[in-house]
């Protein structure tokens, strides 16, 4: 009994160790209970607010939760949304599919990333989410959760961005057809001095594609020397708004060196420099050309220094023949005054010593005498009208003067040199000195000793080319003097080949001589200033197998009144 | 044939005038005056007269000045120029104030220039 008793205490020692130890364990399991429901309440505050959207789909994708950020995002309330199938929330079918392809396609349970795909909200706006998805297996149901972030302003700036980028291709490629358009050798630099841009024009210029040229600097194109002074130039626009400069150039496969002014403007970007445009002016054709201008020149000066020269002395024999010509016409006349009387007188003496001596030997010997004297009073007049035409010559005034008269005087001043050369035909009349000079008149008012030396400088033009030819019987040259309108017009036609097209239209300057060994090249040149002087023209031409020089004088009116 | 040719000869070299006064009339018996001064041979030439011979140069007064006031004042008076120094110009302003004829100095010779003188008044 004490046996039993003493179990029965010991049991129930036990059984209060048990108690004692439920009572812990429950203790225990509530206090879990409380955490776990505390542990739950902190997960749902947590998922509640996070700043992510958050859904729960179950295998048929309907959506079985959600948090607050959620209902925020999308409009609903909850009630609304739970039990509704995911494919409600996309802009439209086609994306939800599109989203299903992909979340639940090849690899259905890997996490799924930066998806983004067009929603729209309960009130059927329209928003760009990203989405982030991970596949889960709870006891046997599959479920997915599914973060949901607005990221339309993202998605509306890369889109901005693009259509900007587009754009802005189209520019550069409209300014890469106008490049091309531009016929001169036009580049674009960036801020690094790298080509970004040519045009064709250019490429040609360097002998090489665009391609070869575009991202390229100055030292992969040229020569380390010419690559350095590019450079240096390049790096003044840093400073400078605009640049020109000149500089002979080796172009890239081009052998010539090409003489070249690059002119350069520069572009700014945000008040920051951003490159600049270059343009080529291809100034080797115009270097030739202001060599040869220089050069021109200098000869025109030469000549005309020469020119000068020959006019002064010309301007000097003038003078003196003109003082010469004033003295010789005051002794014509105070020489010509006695001799009329003089000859009138004598005349007398032998009427009379005809009509009052008788016949005999010393009325013979008288009359011999006589005869003597008065064929030197002949003589005396002869010279003095000879000096007399000289000093009328040598005026340097104008006045009426008998064309053909001069033309036959100048023929004749030719004459001892023609007859050797050519037969010239005047009127279609041969030539010799035995030709009246009142035989035709044509009278202008001239400078005759000029218009004669005119003459005389065609003539001996015209023979300089004849003597070319051959046989004396094949030469010709025909003169012929008419009036048509109000000028008289004199005309030299040789048959000696004519004139060098080349030379014809500067016959009249200075120097074009063809003749190397006959003087000075200046005589047409004297010639058609004394016809300028006398208002009359002066012209040169081919016609058959010759030259015609053509000189046009005004026919004096006065004259044609007058008569 | 019966009328006698008057004649005045206007020149400022006296042995002139008197060589061409001998010579005109004894040879043709002219009427013959002679003037030295150009001014007394304006105011006493007149319609009586059927030829003067006018020299072109004179120191007092021009053969040209003479040549005008005489035509002027004798519209028929054949007047002959004279001249030592001979230019077309002279020639030309000789025909231009109504010079009826012109001869050089020294004549071809004293017979030519009378006979010259003949057909001139005879025309």
């Amino acid at each position: 009994m004490k046996d039993l008793l003493l179990k029965i205490k010991d049991l129930e020692q036990e059984i209060e160790v048990l108690k004692h130890q439920n009572r812990h364990i429950l203790e225990c399991a509530v206090m879990e209970k409380k955490e776990l429901i505390g542990l739950v309440r902190k997960a749902k505050r947590y998922f509640d607010h996070s700043d992510l959207a958050y859904m729960i789909l179950d295998e048929t994708f309907v959506i079985i939760d959600l948090n607050e950020t959620f209902l925020q995002l999308f409009g609903y309330a909850k009630e609304e949304v739970l039990g509704l199938h995911v494919n409600q929330l996309f802009s439209s079918f086609k994306h939800y599919e599109k989203w299903h392809q992909i979340a639940f396609g090849e690899a259905p349970l890997q996490p799924l990333s930066a998806l983004e795909f067009p929603f729209r909200t309960k009130n059927r706006t329209r928003f760009w989410a990203e989405l982030f998805g991970k596949h889960f297996v709870d006891e046997t149901e599959p479920f997915s959760v599914w973060s949901v972030r607005d990221v339309s302003l993202r998605v509306k700036s890369r889109k901005t961005i693009t259509k900007l980028n587009l754009k802005y291709q189209k520019k550069l490629r409209d300014i890469e057809t106008m490049l091309d358009i531009i016929p001169i050798p036009v580049f674009i630099k960036d801020r690094n001095f790298r080509y970004i841009g040519c045009s064709r024009a250019f490429c040609a210029a360097m002998g090489l594609d665009k391609e070869h040229i575009l991202g390229k600097t100055s030292f992969d194109l040229f020569p380390l020397e010419f690559a350095n002074i590019y450079h240096e130039k390049d790096m003044e626009m840093i400073e400078n708004s605009f640049q020109s400069y000149k500089i002979t150039t080796p172009m890239h496969l081009n052998p010539e060196n090409l003489t070249v002014e690059i002119q350069k403007k520069r572009m700014m970007r945000n008040g920051v420099f951003d490159g600049f445009v270059g343009v080529l002016i291809d100034m080797t054709e115009t270097e030739k050309q202001e060599n040869y201008l220089q050069s021109r020149i200098a000869e025109e000066v030469e000549k005309n220094l020469k020119i000068q020269e020959i006019y002064q002395n010309e301007r000097v024999r003038n003078a003196k023949y003109s003082a010469i010509g004033q003295m010789a016409a005051g002794i014509t006349h105070e020489i010509n005054t006695p001799l009329t009387y003089v000859k009138g007188n004598f005349e007398m003496l032998m009427d009379d010593i005809i009509a009052f001596l008788p016949d005999s030997a010393q009325k013979n010997a008288m009359l011999n005498d006589g005869k003597a004297i008065q064929s030197g009073i002949k003589r005396i007049e002869r010279i003095i009208e000879t000096m007399r035409e000289v000093s009328q010559k040598s005026k340097e005034q104008k006045e009426p003067a008998n064309l053909y008269e001069l033309l036959l005087c100048a023929l004749m001043l030719c004459y001892t040199r023609s007859k050797q050369i050519v037969p010239i035909r005047i009127q279609d009349t041969l030539f010799d000195l035995s030709l009246c000079k009142d035989e035709l008149r044509f009278t202008c008012n001239v400078q005759k000793q000029r218009i004669e030396q005119v003459f005389v400088i065609i003539i001996n033009n015209a023979l300089d080319e004849l003597i070319k030819i051959d046989s004396f019987e094949k030469r010709s040259l025909h003169v012929k003097i008419f009036q048509e309108q109000t000028q008289i017009v004199v005309r030299f036609c040789d048959n000696a080949g004519g004139i060098d097209t080349l030379i014809l239209p500067r016959i009249f300057e200075p120097f074009e001589s063809t003749k190397e060994s006959s003087g000075i090249g200046i005589g047409l040149n004297i010639a058609q200033q004394i016809i300028a002087q006398h208002a009359g023209e002066i012209t040169a031409y081919n016609e058959g197998d010759g030259a015609v020089f053509e000189v046009r004088l005004p026919i004096l009116e006065e004259l044609v009144n007058a008569v | 044939m019966g009328k006698v040719i008057k004649i005045a000869i206007i020149d400022d070299e006296p042995s002139i005038l008197e060589m061409i006064e001998t010579y005109l009339h004894r040879a043709s018996g002219f009427n013959v005056s002679t003037f030295s001064n150009p001014q007394s041979a304006i105011g006493s030439i007149d319609a009586s007269y059927d030829v003067v011979l006018l020299d072109m140069m004179m120191p007092s007064l021009s053969g040209l000045d003479v040549l005008k006031v005489l035509r002027e004042k004798v519209p028929e008076l054949v007047i002959v120029m004279m001249t030592a120094y001979s230019t077309l110009d002279k020639v030309l302003k000789s025909h231009r104030e109504g010079a009826t004829h012109y001869i050089m100095k020294p004549f071809s010779s004293m017979k030519a220039l009378e006979e010259k003188i003949l057909e001139l008044v005879h025309k």
